[in-house]
């Protein structure tokens, strides 16, 4: 009976005691990304996710009572300017979101690791993070294991394709080094590379390039470029009498419902390519009322996926149950001690609720179990063959 | 003691206006010389491989980038002293592409994805002051000196000055060499306050905001760089990121319209001897 009361006045404790209550009116956490320079394009896509996620969490309670307000920084996709807004970001933040691009991201997690902040770049790259761990995690899959996934997969479909012309955008460095991760993946499949061209992004008349491909005679065509160059190649291809639409492979950095939206109009000309696909999301009233959101506010109407921003989404929740999950104040006099505990906890999370992704686990190296997929462009949609869950390099 | 936001801020600027001077300095005898760019990324370069891959002590690294660079601009000036003002500005323009190029391909320099985890070195920000202000002495004295209007007589007529005796050639390579190694000196500063050099930040933008900084700033004078440079810096970062998409727009205008109503720039010799006679006559006063 004594033992009863005395577990009742325990749990009773536990309940009733609140825990360290926060020291701060409201949780600043800031947000790097690019809303200008080349990639502002994926810059905005990610700031609407980012965003949502902030007002989704402040209608719910906000972050253990307080409101989570983001503190803006434009890195422009220019390394020195992100490197001037990660070191204010640094200064007396927990956590940091961001940046976006591999280029920010190498300049950046140094940064961060040194003045012993975590940060969250999600799609930087893991090549990017390897010497700043453990202060950054990133939820793409490594670039090796992304491209092997997709070529081997891609090869799968197409078993006559023995040759390929390699078509790039040179400004993005970790496109360029995932082009060389392709290129031995392929020629581990006895598969030759017969030329890399190099694509500028935005070219009015890319006709030159796509002579220049076809002149090699491949049997396939493997793109890394932004999403409308990626529309005006192939529609370019296929009106130089390019037939095999099966034997074109596109990176995932198209994978937008932008890309399937400019291929309608240009006459389904995308119709039997494959592309590497961030795929559909979970199936959860999250990710529902997201991809409405996005089909409503950014006008994509027939979007069928989020593509990568949407990891910015994962991330600012991440951040949300991290400050939740280890009871830090944000008092300034505890800074340096709870930023350990909130690495501490990125780190180690298993199963987290990503609301849109399904649940994911942290990995050793820095990486999350976000998935990525092989999917065969139908009526307009991308249809998934296979996940790089299954696979076994 | 400087927050490290404040201690980059005004790195990052001491790296402008020194790659500004930079490509001032050879304007002074007329050479449109676009070296500093990639005499910052070599020096860069050279500084990043020897501290990080060979473990050179961080200062001689620091030393020795900024002497190759202004070896390899010595080097070059041999060949370029010779060119007209538009001819050495294209070959440099292809030069920066070369050298882009070569450090995008070279593996054992990071290829594509570049360097990081460059050492840090201690005292940047001082070191860096102490040159901006070394520098602002010398062109200073340089800007009033009999150097100074000898260059400014190669730059009106090239042939008549050389006619004159003025050895235009040596000049150029002068020039050439000392530029080359602000260049590389810009660069050092950069690769080490980063710990990071990635080919593609000393390439053709970079130019065009040296000299953006140059000549809204003032080419005339070396006062230009130094209020322009944190001026085009600052600005982009005080604006509002809720319309950032509008922010090259506005910067745009501003050199537009600055251009415009002040062709020379906004330091112009009649400022700077204005502002001298104010001062003296201020001094005067108080005596």
């Amino acid at each position: 009976m004594k033992f009863k009361a005395l577990l009742t006045a325990v749990l009773l404790a536990l309940v009733l005691i609140p825990g360290p209550a926060a020291a701060v009116d409201q949780w600043e956490v800031p947000f790097l990304n690019s809303w200008t320079g080349v990639a502002a394009g994926y810059g905005k896509l990610c700031d609407f996710f980012q965003k949502y996620a902030v007002e989704e969490i402040n209608a719910a309670g906000g972050i253990a009572g307080k409101p989570l307000v983001v503190q803006d920084c434009d890195t422009a996709m220019d390394p020195t300017r992100a490197a001037s807004c990660m070191k204010k970001a640094v200064e007396s933040s927990l956590v940091v979101i961001g940046p976006m691009t591999s280029l920010s991201t190498q300049v950046c997690a140094p940064i961060a690791a040194k003045a012993g902040v975590m940060t969250l770049p999600v799609a930087g790259g893991y090549e990017t993070i390897k010497d700043s761990r453990p202060w950054a995690v990133v939820l793409m899959i490594p670039n090796q294991r992304r491209a092997q996934f997709t070529m081997n997969t891609w090869l799968d479909q197409n078993p006559n394709v023995k040759s390929v012309v390699m078509l790039g955008f040179p400004k993005v460095a970790q496109w360029t080094k995932l082009g060389d991760l392709q290129k031995e993946a392929l020629e581990k499949r006895g598969v030759k590379v017969l030329e890399n061209i190099d694509v500028q992004s935005g070219a009015v008349d890319v006709s030159s390039v796509v002579v220049r491909a076809m002149k090699s005679k491949p049997d396939g065509i493997v793109t890394r470029l932004m999403i409308p160059d990626t529309v005006r190649i192939i529609s370019e291809l296929t009106k130089r009498g390019w037939k095999d639409k099966g034997a074109i492979f596109n990176h995932s950095s198209a994978d937008s419902p932008e890309l399937y939206s400019m291929s309608a109009e240009a006459g389904n000309v995308l119709e039997g390519t494959y592309i590497g696909s961030w795929g559909p999301g979970q199936d959860s009233e999250a990710y529902r009322n997201l991809l409405a959101a996005f089909k409503k506010i950014k006008g994509q109407e027939n979007a069928t996926g989020l593509m990568w921003g949407d990891l910015f989404y994962v991330a600012t929740w991440m951040v949300k149950a991290a400050i939740e999950g280890t009871g830090v104040t944000g008092d300034p006099a505890k800074l340096q001690e709870e930023r350990v505990k909130i690495r501490d906890y990125i780190n180690s999370m298993k199963n987290f609720d990503s609301r849109v992704r399904g649940p994911i686990d942290a990995r050793p190296d820095g990486t999350f179990t976000v998935p990525i997929f092989l999917a065969r462009i139908e009526n307009n949609k991308p249809v998934i063959v296979a996940s790089s869950k299954d696979f076994k390099e | 003691m400087l927050s490290l936001y404040a201690e980059n801020l005004l790195l990052t600027v001491g790296v402008f206006i020194i790659l500004a001077w930079a490509c001032y300095l050879p304007l002074l005898g007329g050479q449109l010389f676009n070296g500093p760019i990639y005499c910052a990324a070599l020096a860069g370069y050279f500084a990043a491989y020897t501290t990080k891959t060979l473990g050179w002590p961080v200062p001689l690294g620091f030393f020795g980038g900024i002497a190759f660079a202004g070896l390899v601009s010595y080097g070059l000036a041999f060949f370029l002293a010779p060119l007209t003002m538009f001819q050495m500005s294209v070959v440099t323009i292809a030069l920066i592409f070369i050298f882009q190029t070569t450090f995008r391909n070279l593996e054992f320099l990071g290829g594509v994805t570049g360097m990081s985890g460059i050492p840090s070195l201690d005292h940047l920000l001082p070191i860096t002051l102490l040159a901006v202000l070394v520098f602002l002495v010398l062109l200073s004295r340089l800007y009033k000196s009999r150097w100074g209007r000898a260059l400014e007589a190669v730059e009106v007529d090239r042939e008549v000055s050389a006619a004159m005796g003025v050895d235009v050639n040596k000049m150029s390579q002068v020039l050439q060499t000392v530029s080359g190694a602000m260049g590389g000196l810009a660069g050092v500063i950069y690769a080490f306050n980063l710990g990071t050099i990635h080919p593609d930040v000393f390439g053709f933008g970079q130019l065009l905001y040296c000299f953006t900084i140059v000549f809204v700033g003032g080419r005339f004078t070396p006062y230009g760089p130094l209020l322009m440079a944190p001026v085009l810096w600052l600005i982009p970062e005080f604006f509002p990121s809720a319309i950032a998409e509008f922010r090259n727009i506005f910067f745009g205008a501003i050199i537009i319209v600055s251009l415009l109503t002040m062709p020379k720039g906004v330091i112009t010799k009649r400022v700077v001897a204005r502002v001298e006679n104010r001062l003296k006559g201020l001094a005067g006063r108080r005596a």
